[in-house]
């Protein structure tokens, strides 16, 4: 191709806004992502740690969270597109998760917690905290 | 006005066609896009977005990257800073032509 078959620039700026917003729409599916890993880590983190559901259930449910978190990797590695604000995000993101992930699970074997006390729920919510701020971030670009 | 000092003369030649200007377009609001993923959204032949890619590449306007995702071959593309720059001026020099276009309607 070559400069014979340049076009308007209307029809030029419309074209680049078009691709653009089509790029930015599945740029932001990574925010979905995190949306998802924020909501399963909480229940996550109670049903393995506390008595509140049966031993089989406990089992599925941390079976069922690396399902979810293997199929999101393999998804995300298949899609071919990394966002710029997803880019931006992720790493301090992902450190958050792991640190206070870490923190709550660990709680979770060394603190009596087995009745589900109000306050270790709203330290196994801890973990949502980054995940939400980056979905958030990566959904309103 | 001369024809000189139009602002037309000013459009970067490297990114004005359609295939070379959606690309830009793709990769300016990405941080990286998958070979096969910007095929697809540009819809274009692999050796046509190749072609493409080659030019832009030459101009120092994109980064490609090649690596390995297990045993298969992936090629990651980015705008590189100055095809940042070469795409926002673009962009500038085309909405100052459409403003000063004469409206037909």
């Amino acid at each position: 191709m070559d400069r014979h078959e340049s076009f308007d620039p209307a029809a030029a700026l419309e074209r680049a806004e078009q691709v653009g917003a089509n790029v930015r729409r599945r740029g932001r599916w990574h925010g979905w992502v995190w949306l998802t890993i924020g909501l399963a880590s909480p229940v996550l983190l109670v049903v393995t740690a506390t008595d509140v559901v049966e031993g089989p259930v406990r089992m599925g449910t941390a079976i069922g969270f690396m399902l979810l978190a293997g199929l999101l990797a393999v998804w995300e590695t298949r899609r071919g597109l990394w966002g710029r604000q997803a880019a931006r995000t992720d790493r301090a993101t992902t450190a958050a998760y792991v640190v206070t992930m870490a923190v709550a699970a660990l709680t979770g074997i060394v603190g009596e917690v087995a009745d589900a006390p109000a306050w270790y729920m709203a330290w196994a919510a801890l973990p949502a905290v980054p995940c939400f701020i980056a979905a958030w971030r990566i959904l309103a670009e | 006005m001369t024809a000189d000092r139009h602002p037309r003369h000013r459009l970067d030649e490297l990114i004005h066609t359609p295939v070379r200007l959606s690309i830009m377009a793709a990769l300016a609001a990405a941080e990286s896009i998958d070979f096969r993923r910007l095929r697809d959204l540009v819809e274009v032949s692999d050796s046509l977005l190749s072609k493409h890619l080659t030019v832009l590449e030459d101009a120092g306007y994109v980064d490609v990257q090649k690596g390995y995702e297990g045993k298969r071959p992936r090629t990651w593309l980015s705008l590189s800073e100055r095809g940042r720059s070469a795409y926002d001026d673009y962009l500038r020099v085309l909405s100052s032509i459409t403003r000063s276009a004469p409206r037909t309607d």
